[in-house]
């Protein structure tokens, strides 16, 4: 092993210059932060009050499912995959924490019930796509009927829940005078925070980003690919069903229409983020600034007083100029 | 030659065969490669080069024959049991991951950990000595993403992830293919070093004057078998075209 001699080589990898490589790829993240402060800036323009430490807790407040549901989401998505049977799963979950704790079973075992059903939905759509090496979007969405159709199965209408331990994570408020979150908000960013470990601190993580980046390519380096795409499903099911947990928290009973569409919306959140559909790009943080940016739309819209659906117009606009933005990111990238 | 002969060769396949359905494109093959050595693999179109070259990657098992790895039999049936080997294919434009950059890529499977996060400092340290050892001048920065390198470069990053992970066995794919001239001379020289290291390699290549250039030994495929196995140093280009057309056998006593 004697390396020839090589003097007046050029220095590689300098600190600037990898700072520089970095921030190019966070340059999506940025964007979404920066039309996030925009956002803030123009509504205290409009509105006057608009700013607020209410108004910023309420973003997270409203929200901490459509959170923990995008951390999943970004996991699959940056594979190159999707996983459309999250909103599902909420619904199988919710009724399913209704129904036991109706049987009276403590919050102690259907808290965790809950969070395994979804766990279970994710391993079905995983050992589709990463076993029999089916579509993710047939697969999911074979997932996402099987799920809804449990949440029938379950019960056909709306179940009440009257459990302390579930209010507790949602009904909860800590705070210091007008900021305030509650435990299923620190929940949620606790989960962003192991998910941002895990996608830059471990070998599971990049090897996420390489299976996204190109498959084959992965697969012929020797690495652990099957296992990776089977687990990236069962982390999105595991985190359907803890959205499932705080949605029934949120809302105080289960539901059989509960989510429905929220694995859209959970990808429009990552998307808006700055995670590019055919995976290998973007971050954890995005899809929470992403979150974040559907909250402030939704809030906005009620300052706003009028009709609730422009909404989801907006969010078609901004989804929209999301993906032409990364295009042209892509295009500058190329050159 | 005396001293070639003793030396035990890091793989060996024995008469391995594989069919797809009714055409039987391996048709009892042997092969050897020695530790720092360069054997080349040559033949025509569908001599059954990549067939063979997808066994010992464990991309498409052979159906029959033996492999002999370092003095033990063994199987291979999926890229990770070459892997866990030190076996390493460098692939003519799949050898690596487009949207991480050089140090991830070169890592990628191996990172260095240090406690509950990686060593980045270490792994773009030891990035960059490895292609320094490599006299690799060529790369701006290790963390350049892939997708923005040129065809030699890619090719480099590749041969230099397979000196990190300390590999034995090198296979490279066409790794001349598509690059210009001063470009696939550095590889051939990236080649050569590799060897120098101790690794056996076994390149690919259709290009005679890259594998006179750089091959201690040539290994001629025909229609699925093996019609030569020669010394670069005792042979004729005109004797390897052939070889490579039909036109010419080698004495069977000499092959063995």
């Amino acid at each position: 092993m004697t390396a020839p001699a090589a003097t007046g080589a050029p220095r590689l990898g300098g600190r600037g210059r990898s700072v520089r490589y970095r921030l190019n790829a966070w340059l999506p993240v940025l964007a979404t932060c920066v039309i996030l402060v925009l956002m803030l800036g123009a509504g205290q323009a409009v509105f006057g009050d608009f700013v607020s430490p209410r108004l910023l807790s309420s973003l997270f407040d409203n929200n901490p499912f459509l959170i923990v549901l995008a951390v999943g989401m970004t996991f699959v998505i940056l594979t190159g995959g999707i996983d459309l049977s999250v909103g599902s799963v909420i619904a199988f979950s919710g009724l399913l924490g209704a129904q036991l704790f109706a049987a009276g079973w403590p919050a102690a075992a259907v808290l965790p019930l809950m969070v395994l059903s979804g766990t279970l939905i994710g391993a079905v759509v995983g050992v589709m796509v990463a076993f029999f090496d089916i579509q993710p979007f047939i697969a999911s969405l074979a997932g996402m009927f099987l799920a809804r159709g449990l949440a029938y199965v379950t019960s056909l209408k709306a179940l009440p829940i009257h459990n302390d331990a579930l209010n507790w994570l949602l009904g909860t408020s800590w705070g210091v005078g007008d900021w305030t979150t509650t435990p299923g908000v620190l929940l949620s960013l606790l989960l962003v925070a192991i998910a941002f470990w895990v996608f830059h601190y471990t070998r599971f993580g990049r090897t996420v980003y390489a299976v996204g980046g190109n498959e084959q390519s992965a697969r012929l380096m020797g690495l652990a690919v099957t296992r990776t795409v089977f687990l990236v499903y069962l982390i999105s099911g595991t985190c359907a069903g803890i959205a499932g947990v705080l949605f029934a928290s949120y809302t105080q009973s289960g539901n059989p229409l509960a989510g429905l569409g929220m694995e859209l919306q959970a990808i429009a959140a990552v998307v808006i983020g700055g995670t590019i559909l055919t995976g290998g790009s973007g971050y954890v943080i995005g899809s929470l600034f992403g979150v974040l940016v559907y909250g402030l739309i939704q809030i906005s819209i009620t300052y706003m007083s009028v009709d609730s659906w422009w909404t989801y117009i907006v969010i078609g606009v901004m989804l929209l100029l999301f993906v032409v933005f990364q295009r042209a990111i892509a295009a500058r990238r190329r050159r | 030659m005396a001293e070639s002969s003793e030396l035990r060769p890091l793989i060996e396949l024995v008469d391995v065969k594989k069919g797809f359905g009714p055409v039987s494109v391996l048709k009892g093959v042997a092969l050897k490669a020695y530790p720092g050595k360069v054997t080349a693999l040559v033949g025509d179109n569908g001599a059954g080069k990549s067939t063979l070259i997808k066994g010992l990657a464990g991309v498409q098992p052979y159906d029959e024959g033996q492999i002999i790895f370092d003095g033990e039999p063994v199987t291979l049936h999926t890229p990770r049991d070459a892997s866990a080997l030190g076996i390493e294919v460098v692939y003519q434009d799949l050898a690596l991951a487009d949207n991480l950059d050089i140090v991830q890529n070169m890592f990628l499977g191996r990172e260095e950990t240090e406690l509950l996060t990686f060593d980045e400092g270490r792994m773009e340290r030891e990035a960059s000595e490895t292609l320094r050892s490599l006299s690799v001048r060529t790369v701006k920065s290790v963390r350049q993403k892939v997708s923005s390198l040129s065809g030699g470069q890619r090719q480099t990053v590749a041969i230099a992830r397979s000196v990190l992970k300390k590999a034995r066995l090198v296979i490279l794919d066409e790794p001349t293919a598509a690059l210009g001239v001063a470009q696939t001379e550095q590889v051939l020289n990236l080649v050569r070093r590799l060897a120098e290291q101790g690794v056996a390699v076994i390149i690919i290549s259709h290009n005679l004057a890259d594998v006179f250039e750089v091959a201690d030994y040539i290994s001629v495929l025909y229609l699925g078998q093996m019609v030569a196995e020669v010394e670069t140093a005792k042979t004729t280009r005109d004797d390897v075209v052939g070889y490579i057309t039909g036109a010419k056998t080698q004495a069977r006593g000499a092959a063995a």
